[in-house]
């Protein structure tokens, strides 16, 4: 299937790259991404890759905008508040090419694989280590690429993990152990809003080229938005990890590990 | 004591030899249940810091995960 003339203009900038070209904005177009949390990360992302032509965007967050988020989530205004973010950035984004879906609920163990299932990359830019830890459990399950990004006052993570592609870098258990104690998220402390764009932006980039097939396994970056310094770091898989390295048993133990940290 | 020097976060510490990245973390008294730790360039997985020994100017660095968004 060709592109028709419309799309050929409006992603004439895409297409001239040849990492990019005809065929890959035609992957772009047949791609789903599933989106974590639709705060600072997620509304940013949802705009550039419903923007870069992606063709299925499900939005997955159950909270609703607030007067504080407006810093850093300006697909969201004033007269948002108290609306769920899902819905108002599905609304704004589902304008274009892209279908969006929303899913006003917030993603645990028991609905995480039912959320990701359909989805070929999936987002996690979600704003606590429990949500996290529920996505990779569910893409290790459905082995479903993954790319997490995180922001916390001047510090920023970025990665991917593909059990399939590059199972030797594990998963994000092997690098951050659930029983880790973390004690900050943007809700607890600060941040600016272009740091959390940084890392939103550099989300999305590395979801585009995971998308079109371009290297960008392997690597944990850590950005600095004091310094400007990125520190590029080679992602290990640990071979005694409870979610990723061995059976079926294993994931299942640390699913009810973690329903029961839930309940206490 | 035979001891060797290593790098951790930047700053220059003497451990001795045959010490375990765990043993190494413990005597700076870094908090274990907190930090995921990277060896020259290449992250080591938490399960193994207790049979890993440091080695002549390893550069080590540690921090913490980053959950916000």
């Amino acid at each position: 299937m060709a592109l028709d003339d419309k799309a050929f203009i409006q992603y004439s900038r895409q297409i001239m790259l040849p990492e990019v070209g005809e065929q890959g904005q035609q992957k772009l177009m047949q791609a789903s991404v599933a989106i974590v949390g639709v705060g600072g990360l997620g509304q940013l992302c949802a705009q550039y890759l419903s923007a870069a032509g992606v063709g299925r965007l499900t939005l997955i967050d159950d909270d609703r905008v607030e007067l504080s988020n407006l810093p850093r989530q300006m697909l969201f205004g004033q007269a948002d508040c108290g609306q769920y973010k899902a819905s108002v950035a599905a609304g704004r984004l589902k304008t274009g090419d892209c279908q969006v879906r929303e899913k006003r609920v917030r993603l645990d163990d028991s609905n995480a694989q039912a959320l990701l299932f359909n989805a070929d990359l999936v987002l996690d830019c979600s704003d606590n280590f429990a949500t996290r830890h529920s996505v990779n459990r569910a893409c290790v399950a459905l082995k479903k690429r993954h790319v997490v990004a995180s922001a916390a006052q001047f510090s920023g993570q970025l990665m991917a993990f593909d059990l399939n592609e590059a199972p030797q870098l594990g998963c994000y258990h092997c690098l951050f152990p659930q029983e880790l104690k973390v004690s900050e998220s943007c809700s607890t402390i600060g941040v600016l809003g272009p740091m959390v764009g940084c890392m939103a932006s550099m989300q999305s980039l590395l979801a585009i080229k995971l998308l079109l097939g371009l290297p960008g396994l392997g690597l944990l970056n850590r950005f600095d938005g004091l310094t400007g310094e990125m520190q590029r770091l080679k992602l290990r898989r640990d071979p005694d990890c409870a979610v990723c390295s061995a059976k079926e048993t294993a994931v299942e133990v640390a699913q009810e590990t973690a329903s029961g940290d839930k309940n206490e | 004591m035979n001891e060797i020097s290593i790098s951790l976060n930047g700053q220059l510490i003497q451990v001795p030899v045959s010490t375990s990245l765990e043993a190494m973390l413990e005597a700076q008294a870094v908090a274990l249940d907190s930090i995921a730790l990277v060896r020259g360039g290449e992250v080591v997985p938490k399960s193994t810091w207790s049979e890993v020994e440091c080695q002549a100017d390893d550069v080590i660095e540690i921090f913490g995960v980053v959950a916000g968004g």
